[in-house]
């Protein structure tokens, strides 16, 4: 398959979502479709085909990007790990309810981890829902849930200024 | 106030790659094309040298005279003279005689003929057969010393300096070229167009 100058926008997008740096994006993005290249030409002697080769960018983009940050130790592993079974019933309705002012995501932005953005960017831009991100990330669907939970919590608390005691949450 | 989606939506599409790198990303998927043909050609190219690497050590395997170096060369007709001249041969025609050897080799080129070289040294004929030197049709001589009773065989064939090398030749006043094989002695020259190997002198 052919990548369009569409597709490539997607991934860097992706990529600043992940890295707050378009320099580190941009890297991202070229290492991951040079990889790409090569496989989807072997798959294709093959006789088979990546499925949604977008996604599989995204992922390798991911994956490139953790394994810096573990080279690094900056990864959140306990984040991964961590799943309160106590807000599965909850969903994506927490986010899909929450309003934000002007600006203030430009501010909180950067305050969030790159777990945190990268969900946010899947749900938004990705259109994914709770279980289409736990299937792209490689995450139970209640950890994603957990991070749902305490995402708007953080917002909530950060950008909409609303006390700790009034959240009522387990932030 | 504004959905939070939308809020992120915004921001997200305000990155975006810039027509320099959207060009080189692009660029990629030619580059990675480019490299599969010319992988293709490595392959060929090195399944070309295999074969020529093959035939070379064919020929070389085969083909000794061809050797590019000239010690090598010699020494090659040193060892082949050497190999014969040990394994001793029955002759095909026995005579003290050249003028009744020599009309033998009717079927080479050329006639056996006598050597100044040899003139100075107590060597009777004994008699000669047919062989090759480095894939050259040669006549075989065997003499005996008579001071102490050793046999030495002497070839001659053709002198082809692009078979042989350079050899001494001494119608020119050059010395003969010495040389071992085996622990044999060799002495090489060439007369009249010949080229002599004398062994065990």
């Amino acid at each position: 398959m052919n990548l369009t100058a569409e597709i490539l926008q997607i991934l860097y997008r992706y990529a600043c979502t992940l890295t707050l740096d378009q320099t580190h994006a941009y890297d991202l993005v070229h290492d991951a479709v040079e990889k790409y290249l090569h496989i989807d030409k072997r798959e294709k002697k093959k006789q088979t085909r990546i499925e949604k080769p977008e996604h599989y960018l995204c992922r390798m983009i991911r994956n490139h990007y953790i394994d810096q940050l573990r080279h690094a130790k900056k990864y959140p592993l306990e984040d991964i790990c961590n799943t309160d079974h106590a807000i599965e019933q909850n969903d994506m309705s927490q986010l899909e309810n929450s309003v934000i002012a002007e600006q203030a995501l430009e501010k909180i932005w950067p305050e969030l981890s790159a777990l945190e953005r990268e969900l946010l960017h899947l749900w938004a831009v990705e259109n994914f829902t709770a279980q289409e991100i736990a299937d792209f990330t490689d995450t139970p669907r209640g950890t994603i849930l957990s991070r749902i939970h305490r995402l708007r919590l953080k917002i909530d608390r950060t950008v909409n200024k609303i006390p700790v005691e009034q959240q009522g949450g387990n932030a | 106030m504004k959905a939070l989606k939308k809020r992120v939506q915004d921001h997200v599409e305000q990155q975006s790659l810039n027509s320099e790198q959207l060009d080189s990303l692009l660029s990629l998927q030619a580059t990675v094309n480019t490299a599969d043909r010319n992988s293709i050609w490595r392959s060929s190219a090195l399944s070309a040298l295999a074969i020529a690497a093959s035939l070379l050590i064919l020929i070389i395997t085969f083909f000794p005279h061809t050797s590019d170096k000239p010690e090598d060369r010699i020494q090659a007709i040193a060892l082949e003279v050497v190999k014969n001249h040990l394994h001793q041969k029955p002759l095909e025609i026995n005579s003290p005689q050249l003028a009744v050897v020599s009309p033998y080799f009717e079927r080479l080129d050329f006639r056996p003929i006598e050597s100044q070289y040899l003139q100075s040294r107590q060597f009777d004929l004994m008699g000669g057969r047919y062989c090759s030197l480095q894939g050259i049709p040669a006549a075989q001589l065997r003499y005996i010393n008579n001071n102490n009773q050793t046999q030495h065989t002497l070839y001659q064939v053709p002198y082809r300096p692009e078979a042989f090398d350079i050899i001494p030749d001494i119608s020119h006043g050059q010395a003969p070229l010495h040389t071992f094989a085996n622990g044999v002695r060799v002495s090489l020259w060439v007369e009249n167009g010949i080229l002599f190997a004398l062994t065990g002198e």
